[in-house]
């Protein structure tokens, strides 16, 4: 019993501390984010962060692994039917929405993060962009879609959505620009490709 | 839109997430390998086969340079549960 407590509390904190990891990555940027501010934030000693975790890049990653990996998770359980493009992109879109602050940083700050986070995070993408090739693929071949590189097309969709993350405060300030924007940002983007 | 689990087992080989049996070598949930890293004779794929299967996703759905596709393919694979513990070795 008392080893179960023990099991559950720590537990807790590891999810305390990977809360307020990504809430001040989210807040001050990844690479700007002390452990000493998490452990304040998540109100446990500064020790206590490297016990859960080994190192600063672990925790990194862990919080690229849980925050990123949802949208791919989202996909992956929705997968065992055919997707649509569209359902594809959607679900791209409302897997980031809870973690849209973050993931702004996490794309603009990639090129700069510890290798093993930034790879997480590519890994990531790959995954999503695993269906969306599959559906592409198909669509293409009805003839719905018009014909070009699979690579290349989930890149310009990721082009379009990271722009409008990134630059959230230009288009639609106070406010989730994935809310605001992304049926919009869907729809766009399936108007350019459709043959 | 259905729920997704708050984690997904992943294949301790490759990392791919494993949602149910289907997933997993010979259907068996307790196989901690996915069915794309056992070969039809039971044995399990090499790091270099799969470091290079992971590397060709990464050309084909990301576009990336096989270089770069290459480090990010070894990064992921030196932290997955087969490979972390020792050096890879055929």
């Amino acid at each position: 019993m008392a080893a179960k407590t023990r099991v559950a509390r720590k537990r807790r904190t590891r999810e305390r501390l990977l809360r307020a990891a990504r809430d001040l990555f989210a807040e001050n940027g990844i690479l700007m984010t002390r452990t000493l501010d998490i452990s304040e934030r998540a109100r446990v000693a500064h020790g206590t962060v490297f016990l859960h975790f080994l190192t600063r890049d672990d925790l990194i990653a862990a919080a690229v692994e849980e925050s990123a990996g949802q949208a791919a998770g989202r996909i992956h359980m929705l997968a065992r039917g055919k997707l649509t493009v569209r359902q594809v992109l959607e679900t791209h879109v409302e897997g980031l929405r809870p973690q849209e602050a973050f993931y702004a940083r996490l794309v603009m700050e990639g090129p700069m993060l510890p290798p093993y986070a930034r790879s997480r995070l590519i890994v990531i993408q790959s995954a999503i962009a695993v269906y969306f090739a599959r559906a592409a693929k198909r669509e293409m071949a009805s003839g719905k879609l018009r014909r070009m590189p699979v690579g290349l097309l989930f890149n310009t969709w990721l082009g379009l959505l990271h722009h409008y993350i990134c630059n959230r405060d230009l288009f639609s300030p106070g406010e989730a620009v994935l809310a605001a924007r992304g049926a919009a940002l869907v729809e766009h983007y399936l108007a350019l490709i459709k043959s | 839109m259905t729920k997704p689990p708050d984690k997904f087992i992943h294949c301790i080989t490759c990392g791919v997430p494993m949602r149910d049996a289907a997933d997993h070598a010979d259907g068996d949930l307790t196989r901690p390998h996915c069915r794309g890293c056992v070969r039809p004779d039971g044995s399990i794929i090499t790091y270099d086969e799969v470091c290079e299967h992971m590397a060709e996703h990464l050309v084909q759905t990301l576009d990336l340079h096989p270089t770069a596709a290459r480090t990010i393919a070894e990064e992921r694979l030196s932290n997955l549960p087969a490979w972390s513990a020792k050096p890879p070795a055929e």
